[in-house]
């Protein structure tokens, strides 16, 4: 291999590491900012290579000007996180252009060390901080490399050397995690980055505007039942509700502030449970048909979270951007304003398509209505129709024109649950029966390796409550009625969910079901055990310990032991790996023997060889002469001659113990 | 403006005074070093660098973010990053604690050039990147792999003839990672020789004042006769360099010739001109310079020292060696 300068070296070992750093943001850089900094690296390795002179000073203030008001215009700001990482990433790039002292090398080491921090704040998974610690490894070879003033480096020894400081430093990384007192809220507001809504549901539903529903696999969220599982038609996750149509949308209306105690009549048994929201930037949470409570000490982890609650739609105070968990008490079989509908509900719920929209979907609606004679019976015939007539349950839509209820209806019969509960509402509303559309989950996937169930975004459900005398909102869904496996398996059936390729993947290949059950279990305990560990956890962890009255001294004392703890163990083991190493037998008994020798004025010169020392101490020594010849013979036989055995070595030993007791007894 | 520059050269004054006391409290501390001095970890010192600061004032950010958005992993690859550069710090100092320094001799240079003093480092186990000091001379990197001993030459700068005494020699390391400096002083009173740097040629070519003048006279240089080859030695003329049979790819030799006359010629130190004893001791050391690579034998007198006729570097070194200390103080 042809040997390459060490500048160069140094220069692409930083260069890489920095690289490897800004690959994650790639996805919501700019592209000129991507752009701009590849473009640059890639120049300063070439410029190195054939020795370009850098750029001046003038002319990089102002490359770093016109970023910094790039950057400026492209997010409005220079605070937060998106615009945070792009300006630093720009400032790497600018800091490449003079990059020649070892100081400036670690200036992109940092930056780099950074930008792994940025990463993890975006999304915590597994995968991104192990991708993080190769990262933060390969920056630290890279510094390790620079401050190496003897240039014969070899390629390989500093990153063995990162790896070796690091692998040393994580038991005391792991005392810093456990006992590093974390805090309820935040030092300083933060802007949110801009993370699209990631949840499966919308405060809007317009069906006949979409024409493919894209399936998420993404887990929604996950239930921890308390008791046996709900049966699979019970599991209806309600989000939010929909009541206000305009003929082709529908909205959400009334407000947060609306918190009046809905009558509610509690019957059946109770289903107690805990779910994990994933982040969904809204403020919706899910909760399982009819939740009658929110327990007055939710447990909303490390956050000062107020529920407010409103017809059976739970939301909370700000979006949720980070996993939230909370525990709830539901009662399926509860009733929910049986007796009488408030009059301000029952104008918005009864509220008919604008005049002169659905013409046909209202003549249908009171024909059957009128050949039905009650209400029960009539919500029967139109499932019914729904069941009898050819309507097929599609993820992929015709879109609708301008009456979209009546073309879905009489023309084009293929939708998802999302035409049918809006077809079914507006059905129900034009025969009089208060009726509006619940947006939620409905189903999720039973893991037996973490028992809960995981409720993914694919999971996400659009069905109908309508109001009736005596029973109060009642769940209708019609979807049932067209594709019953939407609901019983939770999932959709193969002939309606085609398109769903991991779907099919999964309902071909069990093998392949439980490496992602497992998959997701093992997701969740990383959740559980640190993405989450907060205060509380903390508490709990010091109880364990025993510390738990002490407060933050406990705390404090916790830390400060540990870390004692762990750097004594630290030192001890850099000690006892870096002892001198127990010498070579032969060379220890040779050396004793040329120290006994020592006291009868017979010293072994500097670079006097055995064969040398051999002659002068047998001239000396007539007494010992045949017995030091035959030492010296056998050390040269062991130590020079190749191919000495095991029994020659032994031999050896055996002359030298011989030879020492000789000596003592001529002394005696 | 005057005040900041005084000011400021006020506090070098201040820094060098305050780093003399520490040096002088350490040398008290661990006595003066004979021979072979052994960096027990008693004689490491060790602090952060200036990038280790950066580094530190980095990790606080990190802390601060980590803890701001609650953010767990965030919060794990900073504590990684500070246990990392706690484990530097004891890598750092046991970079140097347990190090033998041994004195392996000096070169003794002409004044004006640079003494150099040897030492030969070994240990138990790998040291990497060590750099030896003198002062704010020189600096110079070795590493020393496990098991092998290595030598390491200092040069210090010289002035005048007579000696240079090495009283620190400073053994740092920043190894692995920059972030911490560790350091130990050794004070092993090493001197070394400097001698006369030796007077310009003067046109009229070397007047000295020898015992058979006209046998000298007689003596031209074509009359020098070629006696053989020599294996090169340092210090040899090159234009007595068998440069043919070296390119052939031989060993490196030196032709020697045998002059007519090999009667011996004594360079006295009272014959040589001159405006005042350096200047004539300079001569003489010129003189002595030129006879060995002429090869003749000459020896040296000034006053009542001398050194008897001989040749050969080591005859050259001694001659020189009298000039260098010849009349100093101490000497």
């Amino acid at each position: 291999m042809r040997q390459r300068p060490p500048a160069l070296l140094r220069l692409f070992a930083t260069c890489s590491a920095l690289a490897a750093a800004l690959l994650p943001h790639i996805t919501h850089f700019p592209l000129w900012v991507s752009a701009a900094v590849a473009g640059t690296i890639a120049w300063r390795l070439v410029a190195e290579q054939r020795g370009w002179a850098l750029p001046p000073r003038v002319m990089r203030l102002a490359a770093a000007g016109i970023a910094t008001v790039g950057v400026l215009a492209g997010y409005r700001t220079l605070n937060g996180l998106d615009a945070g990482t792009a300006l630093l990433a720009i400032m790497a790039g600018l800091k490449l252009t003079e990059t020649r002292q070892p100081r400036d090398h670690a200036v992109l080491v940092f930056i780099g060390y950074f930008m792994c921090l940025a990463t993890l704040l975006y999304e915590q998974s597994f995968v991104r901080l192990a991708y993080a610690l190769l990262v933060v490894w390969l920056l630290t070879a890279a510094l390790a490399r620079v401050h190496r003033p003897v240039e014969s480096n070899t390629p390989v020894r500093p990153f063995r050397l990162a790896a070796r400081t690091l692998a040393l430093g994580a038991p005391l990384a792991v005392v810093l995690f456990l006992f590093v007192p974390r805090i309820e809220g935040r030092f300083w507001a933060v802007p949110a980055h801009s993370a699209a809504h990631t949840s499966g549901i919308s405060e809007e539903m317009s069906p006949g505007d979409v024409a493919e529903l894209s399936l998420s696999d993404e887990p929604a969220f996950r239930v921890w039942f308390t008791g046996p599982l709900p049966a699979p038609e019970l599991r209806y996750f309600r989000m939010l509700v929909l009541e206000d149509f305009d003929g082709r949308r529908w909205r959400r209306v009334g407000s947060f502030a609306d918190n009046r105690s809905p009558e509610i009549e509690t019957r059946g048994p109770a289903v107690d449970y805990r779910i994990e929201l994933e982040a969904t930037n809204r403020e919706w949470l899910a909760g399982l048909d009819t939740v009658v409570e929110w327990p007055t000490a939710i447990a909303v982890q490390s956050r000062a979270t107020q529920l407010v609650y409103f017809d059976r739609a739970a939301l909370e105070r700000r979006p949720v951007t980070a996993r939230l968990g909370y525990s709830l008490r539901s009662y399926p079989a509860a009733r929910l304003m049986p007796t009488s509908l408030p009059p301000d509900l029952a104008a918005r719920d009864l509220k008919p398509p604008p005049p002169g929209r659905s013409p046909r979907t209202q003549a249908l609606a009171r024909e059957l209505r009128a050949a039905a004679g009650s209400d029960r019976a009539y919500i029967g015939r139109v499932l019914e129709r729904f069941r009898t007539e050819p309507f097929v349950y599609s993820l992929s839509p015709p879109t609708l024109g301008a009456e979209p209820v009546d073309e879905f209806l009489f023309g084009t019969r293929e939708g998802f649950c999302e035409h049918y509960a809006s077809a079914f509402a507006v059905l129900m509303r034009a025969a009089g029966i208060p009726a509006r559309i619940v947006l939620g989950y409905q189903g999720g996937d039973f893991n037996s390796y973490g028992g809960y169930l995981l409720v993914r975004q694919s999971h996400a459900h659009a069905w109908n409550e309508v109001w009736l005398e005596g029973s109060g909102w009642t769940r209708v869904d019609p979807t049932a009625a067209v594709a019953p496996d939407r609901v019983r398996s939770g999932r959709l059936s193969e002939e309606v969910g085609g398109r769903d390729t991991a779907g099919w993947i999964e309902a071909n290949f069990a093998w392949l079901r439980g490496l992602r059950a497992a998959w997701d279990a093992a997701r969740t305990v990383w959740y559980d055990s640190v993405v989450s560990f907060d205060p509380s956890r903390q508490a709990r962890l010091l109880k364990a310990l025993g510390l738990e009255s002490a407060g933050w001294q406990g705390l404090a004392i916790a830390l400060a032991a540990g870390f004692g703890l762990a750097a004594f163990a630290l030192a001890g083991w850099l000690g006892w790996e870096l002892r001198p190493r127990r010498r070579d037998p032969l060379q220890g008994a040779w050396e004793s023997t040329c120290a006994r020798l020592v006291p009868l004025g017979l010293e072994r010169g500097r670079g006097e060889g055995p064969v040398d020392f051999g002659r002068r101490v047998t001239a000396a020594l007539p007494a010992h002469a045949a017995h030091f010849a035959a030492l010296v013979d056998a050390y040269v036989q062991v130590r020079y001659l190749p191919g000495a055995t095991h029994a020659e070595e032994r031999r050896f030993l055996a002359l030298t113990r011989s030879f020492a007791l000789r000596l003592a007894g001529r002394a005696a | 403006m005057p005040a900041p520059r005084s000011a400021a050269r006020a506090l070098t004054a201040l820094k060098r005074a305050v780093g003399e006391r520490i040096v002088a409290w350490s040398k008290r501390r661990h006595g003066p070093d004979e021979g072979v001095v052994t960096v027990t970890r008693g004689r490491v010192y060790i602090l952060p660098t200036g990038l280790g600061l950066a580094y530190a004032a980095m990790l606080f950010a990190m802390l601060l973010g980590g803890l701001n958005y609650g953010n767990n992993l965030a919060l794990t690859l900073t504590f990684l990053l500070a246990a990392g550069g706690w484990v530097t710090m004891h890598q750092c100092h046991r970079n140097l604690a347990g190090l033998r320094v041994a004195p392996a001799g000096t070169r003794a240079p002409y004044a004006g050039e640079a003494a150099e003093f040897a030492f030969a480092l070994s240990a138990p186990y790998a040291r990497n990147d060590l750099v030896l000091r003198l002062g704010s001379y020189s600096a110079v990197a070795v590493s020393v792999p496990t098991g092998t001993q290595v030598t390491a030459h200092v040069e210090a700068p010289t002035f005048r003839r007579g000696r240079v005494r090495l009283s620190r020699l400073r053994i740092e390391s920043t190894f692995p990672l920059g972030l911490f400096t560790a350091w130990t002083w050794t004070h092993p009173e090493l001197d070394c020789l400097v001698y006369p740097r030796p007077a310009a040629r003067d046109r009229e070519g070397p007047p000295p004042q020898t015992e058979s003048g006209a046998a000298r006279d007689g003596r031209a240089r074509g009359e020098e006769d070629f006696a053989g080859l020599r294996v090169f030695r340092q210090g040899d003329p090159p234009r007595r360099i068998a440069w043919k049979a070296w390119a052939r790819g031989g060993e490196m030799l030196v032709k020697q010739f045998v002059g007519a006359a090999r009667a011996p010629i004594v360079l006295d130190l009272a014959a040589a001109a001159g405006a005042d004893l350096e200047a004539r001791i300079a001569r003489v050391a010129r003189w002595v310079v030129d006879a060995e690579e002429r090869g003749d034998r000459y020896g040296v007198r000034a006053e009542d020292e001398d050194v008897p006729p001989g040749a050969g570097l080591a005859h050259r070194n001694r001659c020189l060696a009298l000039l260098a200390v010849h009349r100093l103080p101490g000497a």
